[in-house]
């Protein structure tokens, strides 16, 4: 039997855009990640007015709410936990308006973060932040995580690129923040939503900002005889200044599995490799190109090669794009985190990754965007025979290796439920309670997805890989 | 330290963040409302403060704890200069992209707390898109730290951004962490008059469709342009970066729009500090696409692209409030930067806050329970939140 949340739901969205029998709410019990729990419904409103709506339904029956992009998290973000409502943004799916001159877009968080770039690039322009779930991840999404992608190297993160949000807030009031004009008056609070994760209300609308389309683009790959060689090209890269659009690093398990998947012909003898694009004037990208050729040879590169056509480029980013999928191939599951370590330190960094997982016995992918330092050490394992305690301990102290090179817990995929149990490996009891204090002003109870971001809550104890992680962070604190 | 003629009844000069927390635990235990203070560039913006007991000077609070030239990135406390904090990373190539005006008084910390903006804007955006990290004294003096030392990071809220633009109502921001880049290997400017402001208004708009990457554009309207080499009253200054070549192939592609001559690169230092300098300044923003542009009575420095005009000269309080409804209606602002006492009490200084008044004004009390931090100075108060 329908709940009484689920009829007035019905009423304000229509029967067929909610969803409450088990069978149904399987595909919203996850995300890409691990962790699991059901949500007691799902409810896709069309309106900004719907969904501030929904949000008074489901104050009023006293039910947590949890918002929904495509799903494509992989730190269980959107994972209901104690029972809460997940609202979906699939049908708030409008780019309502592009603006060329103020090179800004308004677009609902629904709308899918290709299809922006698409419909930018006819008046020339683009929407920069392109995470590798680009083809299927939601703009909402995008800014519930603060959402990064190769290209962030150069243009940084979504956060940059949000100018203005219309929210629903945890008491089901419409409100608005910013908008295209620079700088207006009142506490900026669209950065700090930015990158939320949820906890501060659901977005519904957004004015985004779009750059105009380079003149040029240069892609090429280096190729060295090992991890450590690539890795040092990039970091003396990054310290002569130079920052490329993006320099991504594959290493041997991945190239191997990228070839395997999508005949894209990299060298199977590199021991790694750096994908590199340059973008800008003409001129601007073959002195960048011509400086990178010579850094990488000068750093052991024994091979550096150019695409020469939009298809090879195109393939390329297709293959690291299609990355973790390729990786399958090898062993069916994966366990990814992506902590940040400063740049300098990067080499030291995966030297450690790479021995804990060979202490683990782990088969380890790195493919990660080396140049602003943001590793995504990739294990490689099969859940029906290893057990996924172990993988979770080995990606533990891989976190802490990154925290104890000055490194933060995660560059773009966000803390969810995935580390919300390590916050206070990085910060004091009073930098958490000071970030509470930015969430109680919007959302006083706690209401909007709770057991998220804050170490120890109790909302999301009940789920098993919880527990685990939870028993990580604490036992090796010391 | 006088703002609006008021002096504080004691000024507090902060060495060591502990002098910070020790005097911000002082005031909120006995309610003595505080204002902080840097380079006192940018001291008079917003409303004047309801009371000002304490000025804490955190010029003291200066140098650089941490660089690490090969990462991109320096951590300084928050009372180092600009001019302070150029010197050091020019040393090794690099700079912090924030270009605030009077940087040899200005200070780092002041600079993101009163999101200041300049000829950088157009290209490097806002100062808190160059900020990763900060240590910040909360209102009760919790000593807290948010964001850190990576360039890209989204471990937990970014608080650092939140405070920027705050005016120090939220917190005392005491260190930062900096994104860095690299001095260009070369930089032109270039200079050119145009016979109205609307010509040099449209020119502007020809460059930035072409979509080429400018360094820096501004636009300046009146006397001061004449004094600053355009007769006419209106000049347009365009600066371009990179290397060699691409400042040339630039060069060659803006002087199709106007007939521009070099000039000397301390002029966006000039540019920059006009607004701080003019007894009255009016900041005037609007989303881009309007043809519309108002200087005042005294002329204007306009920053095409970034579509901010700063308006010098004194208006009336009528004239204020109906370019304000203008702008406001168009979706802009008009913030009274500096203007004669009289004036800004007539008109207040921010027009319609763009933040829901009940969340600024949680968002106050949490982080400055006592409201010991700069009590009136912003929006929140002016939207019928209660003190």
């Amino acid at each position: 039997m329908p709940s009484a949340l689920v009829a007035e739901l019905q009423r304000i969205c229509g029967q067929d855009n909610v969803f409450w029998r088990p069978d149904d709410l399987i595909v919203f019990e996850y995300d890409a990640g691990f962790d699991r729990q059901p949500p007691s419904a799902v409810v896709v409103p069309a309106t900004a007015e719907e969904v501030a709506g929904v949000v008074r339904a489901a104050k009023a029956a006293s039910v947590p709410v949890v918002a929904r992009g495509a799903g494509t998290g992989l730190s269980g973000g959107t994972v209901a936990c104690a029972g809460a409502l997940v609202v979906s943004t699939n049908r708030l799916d409008r780019i309502i308006r592009i603006d060329p001159q103020a090179r800004a877009a308004l677009v609902e968080p629904g709308v899918v973060n290709l299809e922006l770039s698409r419909a930018a690039r006819q008046h020339r322009l683009f929407f920069a932040p392109d995470p590798a779930s680009q083809r299927a991840s939601s703009i909402g999404g995008n800014i519930g995580t603060n959402a990064g992608g190769p290209h962030a190297l150069r243009y940084g993160s979504v956060v940059n690129h949000v100018l203005g949000v219309e929210m629903v807030l945890a008491d089901g009031t419409v409100a608005s923040f910013g908008g295209r004009a620079p700088e207006l008056p009142g506490y900026d609070c669209v950065p700090f939503i930015v990158g939320s994760e949820g906890t501060l209300g659901i977005v519904t609308k957004a004015w985004v900002r779009l750059l105009p389309l380079p003149e040029d683009v240069r892609t090429f790959t280096a190729l060295f005889p090992d991890i450590d060689a690539g890795a040092r090209a990039a970091t003396a890269i990054i310290a002569t200044g130079i920052v490329p659009a993006a320099m991504e690093m594959l290493d041997r398990v991945t190239i191997e599995a990228v070839n395997a998947a999508f005949d894209v012909h990299l060298p199977p003898e590199a021991g790694s490799l750096l994908l590199v694009e340059v973008e800008g004037l003409r001129e601007e990208c073959e002195d960048a190109a011509d400086a990178i050729g010579s850094l990488c040879r000068e750093h052991g590169a024994f091979d550096v090669r150019m695409a020469r056509s939009q298809a090879e480029r195109d393939l390329l980013w297709k293959a690291r794009k299609m990355g973790y999928p390729a990786l399958a191939r090898i062993k069916p599951n994966n366990y990814l985190h992506d902590a940040v370590v400063p740049r300098s330190k990067v080499p030291a960094v995966l030297r450690e990754v790479n021995a804990i997982a060979a202490r683990y016995g782990l088969i380890t992918a790195n493919m990660f965007h080396i140049g602003d330092g943001n590793l995504h050490p990739i294990l490689l394992f099969d859940a029906r025979e290893e057990k996924i305690e172990r993988v979770m301990e080995a990606s533990a102290e891989i976190l802490k290796v990154a925290i104890d090179a000055g490194g933060a817990l995660s560059g773009e995929h966000g803390i969810g439920l995935e580390k919300n149990h390590f916050m206070f490996w990085v910060y004091a009891p009073e930098d958490l309670e000071a970030m509470q204090r930015g969430r109680d002003a919007f959302d006083p109870e706690r209401v909007m997805n709770p057991g998220k971001v804050f170490p120890g809550g109790a909302q999301c104890a009940a789920i098993p890989t919880e527990r685990i992680k939870r028993g990580l962070a604490e036992g090796m604190w010391i | 330290m006088e703002i609006d003629g008021v002096a504080p009844r004691q000024v507090v000069r902060a060495e060591r963040v502990e002098d910070v927390v020790d005097a911000i635990r002082g005031a909120n235990a006995s309610r003595q409302a505080m204002v902080l203070c840097g380079g006192t560039t940018r001291l008079g913006i917003g409303d004047p403060p309801d009371r000002y007991d304490i000025c804490l000077d955190m010029r003291g609070l200066s140098g650089v704890v941490q660089f690490e030239p090969a990462d991109l990135v320096a951590t300084v406390r928050a009372g180092t200069t600009l001019a302070e904090l150029a010197a050091v990373l020019a040393e090794h190539g690099l700079r912090w992209p924030v270009e605030a005006g009077a940087h040899e008084r200005a200070t780092v910390g002041g600079t993101i707390a009163s999101a200041a903006g300049g000829p950088s804007r157009l290209r490097y955006f806002h100062p808190r898109d160059w900020t990763i990290g900060v240590q910040a004294v909360l209102g009760d003096g919790s000593l807290t730290r948010a964001g850190g030392r990576v360039v890209k990071n989204v471990t937990g809220y970014d608080l650092t951004k939140l405070y920027a633009g705050s005016f120090g109502t939220l917190c005392a921001i005491t260190e930062v962490s900096l994104k860095l880049a690299a001095i260009p290997e070369r930089q032109l400017t270039l200079r050119a008059e145009s016979p109205t402001l609307e010509h040099a208004y449209l020119a502007t708009r020809e460059l930035l469709d072409t979509g080429l990457p400018l360094d820096a554009l501004a636009v300046l309207h009146g006397p001061l342009a004449g004094e600053l080499g355009a007769p006419s009253w209106t000049g347009v200054w365009v600066r371009l970066a990179g290397s060699g070549r691409v400042v040339d192939r630039l060069r060659a592609e803006v002087s199709a729009s106007l007939p521009f001559v070099e000039d000397d690169p301390g002029i966006w230092q000039r540019l920059a500090a006009l607004p701080l300098e003019s007894e009255t300044s009016l900041r005037l923003s609007w989303p881009a696409g309007s043809t519309e542009i108002f200087p005042g009575p005294n002329g204007g420095l306009l920053y095409p692209g970034v579509e901010t005009m700063h308006a010098f000269g004194a208006e009336s309080a009528q004239e204020v409030r109906l370019l304000r409804s203008v702008l406001e209606e168009k979706g802009g602002a008009l913030v009274v930067e500096r203007a004669p006492g009289t004036l800004r009490r007539e008109v207040g200084t921010w027009g319609t806050p763009r933040t829901p008044a009940a969340i600024a004004r949680s968002l106050k009390e949490r982080f400055d329970p006592n409201g010991v931090l700069a009590p009136g100075r912003m929006a929140y108060e002016m939207a019928g939140a209660g003190r």
